[in-house]
């Protein structure tokens, strides 16, 4: 169990990335979604020790993690945002060279490690290619094997599927499904489809603060009914934002389709639509800019 | 870990293209120096064999100063790498402690400045064992006076030199700043020299200045004549 209590961080430019954010995660994989610049990865940074927070506090199956990181960070698996390696270093060198920070002091453990893991990510082949020169879904599953380097009981990773394709996208969602259980796996990220794929449990950030967090399936469930569609012309679009909730737009073979938010039908052309949990999400950042 | 993060450092600096390019350039210049007429380092002796003590030592001195610029290019690498290459995240989140992971690097990125020095008085040798050379102008070889300007001679002043520029490097995180450091070393040493020339102040700069090359006479007093 991870649980964050009213963290509060602020860049020294002045920027708060993240105001009063407190957070729950119990085992399992908890997805962690928001726009870009919502303050997710400085969340993320904090809790994998990278950046100590000015208030609020972290503490995760026991270990206070702001006064000793020493010890989460034996128990961590962290795949930052766009992360990148150093140039003319193989797969296996790299991962050995991590294993050894991770911990694994005896050469024979490491070695069936690291080769069990590029096994999992399906490196081994090109275990003795330069990681740099890997496309983008290789470099994301090299960053997984890593990130799970010592049974690890935390693992985060931060926007990891931001610029795959979508063959390499599904590849890697199935590594991460495969963790198991018995673990917290934070999945950060701006992809709806994410979260509704793999996530048991979600929260939503938007403006460095919790706007809303649940099981996706009761958020969906609470907008049963008050989802709208309509299909209109590109030219009336700014009309109904004006008069209207508009949660979602949407192109369809060149005319525009249109989300929106009511408690009742709000007239002649909306039929009710089935909520997904891209309407929770555009719902919730509506709300946010709503009551800013 | 320590033994660990050396062995990495050095393993994958002397990969470097940096390493090989200056320690080609240096075995070069010395070979150069030594195999032919054509090249002199340090205003040449003279009267001196090619592969003598005196021109082994010198040749090491000289080349050191240029050896700040490569003492940078490996320290400030070993600091900068991890911001340049976004690889910090990985690594800082790992249980590595900070003085493993500082003294490591530096102490690998200095080896790796230490064997590219190398280059120095291997170039000598092979160069003096060139067989065009007049055999008058050859002295007999002596690997003693060789390790001795590479281990005695360039490894302390670039042990001294590496860590200034470790510390600049990781007060500044830049390998420009680190660059404008051996300039300033290098006027330092240049204005120390000046100052401290007069025979009057001769002991007070045998600790003012960084470089061995000021504490070493500037003519031998004996030596073969050369054909």
């Amino acid at each position: 169990m991870l649980s964050i209590r009213d963290l509060r961080y602020e860049y020294p430019n002045g920027t708060v990335a993240l105001d009063g954010v407190s957070l729950e995660l119990p085992h399992g994989m908890f997805g962690l979604l928001g726009p870009n610049g919502a303050g997710k990865s400085t969340l993320m940074r904090c809790i994998a020790t990278l950046q100590v927070p000015q208030a609020g506090g972290i503490s995760f199956d026991g270990i206070d993690v702001l006064a000793d990181p020493q010890s989460l960070r034996r128990t961590l698996g962290y795949l930052p945002q766009d992360f990148g390696v150093y140039p003319r270093v193989s797969a296996w060198d790299l991962l050995s060279h991590l294993a050894v920070l991770k911990g694994y002091s005896s050469k024979g453990e490491r070695k069936d490690t690291v080769e069990h893991l590029l096994r999992q990510v399906n490196l081994w082949d090109v275990r003795g290619k330069a990681v740099a020169g890997y496309s983008g879904g290789m470099r994301q599953r090299f960053g997984i094997a890593q990130a799970l380097l010592g049974q690890p009981r935390l693992v985060i990773v931060d926007e990891p599927t931001a610029g795959l394709d979508p063959e390499e996208r599904q590849r890697f969602l199935n590594l991460l499904a495969d963790i198991g259980e018995q673990v917290v796996v934070i999945l950060s990220t701006h992809i709806v489809e994410d979260v509704a794929e793999l996530c048991p449990r979600m929260a939503i950030l938007a403006g460095g603060r919790i706007a809303a967090q649940g099981a996706p399936g009761a958020l969906v469930d609470e907008l049963r009914g008050r989802v709208w569609r309509t299909i209109v012309q590109k030219d009336q679009v700014e009309a109904l934002k004006a008069s209207h909730r508009v949660i979602a737009t949407k192109l369809q073979a060149g005319r525009t389709l249109l989300h929106v938010l009511a408690d009742d039908r709000p007239g002649d052309g909306f039929t009710e639509a089935t909520p997904g949990l891209d309407d929770v999400y555009f719902a919730t950042l509506a709300s946010m800019r709503r009551a800013a | 870990m320590l033994r660990h993060i050396v062995s990495f450092e050095l393993r994958y600096q002397l990969r470097s293209p940096a390493f090989w390019v200056t320690f080609l350039l240096f075995f070069l210049i010395t070979f150069g120096a030594a195999a032919s007429d054509q090249i002199s380092l340090g205003g040449d002796g003279g009267n001196v064999h090619v592969n003598a003590p005196f021109v082994i030592a010198q040749s090491s001195l000289i080349l050191q100063l240029f050896g700040l610029f490569v003492a940078a290019a490996f320290v400030a690498n070993a600091v900068v790498r991890d911001d340049e290459a976004r690889f910090g995240g990985l690594l800082h989140s790992t249980q590595l402690p900070v003085r493993d992971y500082l003294l490591g690097r530096f102490i690998g990125a200095w080896l790796t400045g230490l064997l590219a020095m190398a280059s120095v008085p291997l170039g000598n040798a092979v160069g003096a064992a060139m067989p065009w050379l007049d055999p008058d102008t050859v002295g007999p070889f002596n690997p003693g006076w060789y390790l001795y300007a590479w281990l005695v001679l360039s490894g302390p002043t670039l042990l001294i030199s590496s860590a200034v520029l470790f510390a600049v490097a990781l007060l500044t995180r830049s390998m420009s700043q680190t660059y404008v450091a051996v300039v300033v070393l290098l006027v330092g040493y240049l204005v120390a020299m000046g100052l401290l020339s007069q025979p009057r102040s001769s002991r007070s700069s045998r600790w003012s200045t960084h470089s061995a090359l000021r504490r070493w006479p500037s003519a031998p007093s004996t030596g073969r004549p050369r054909s």
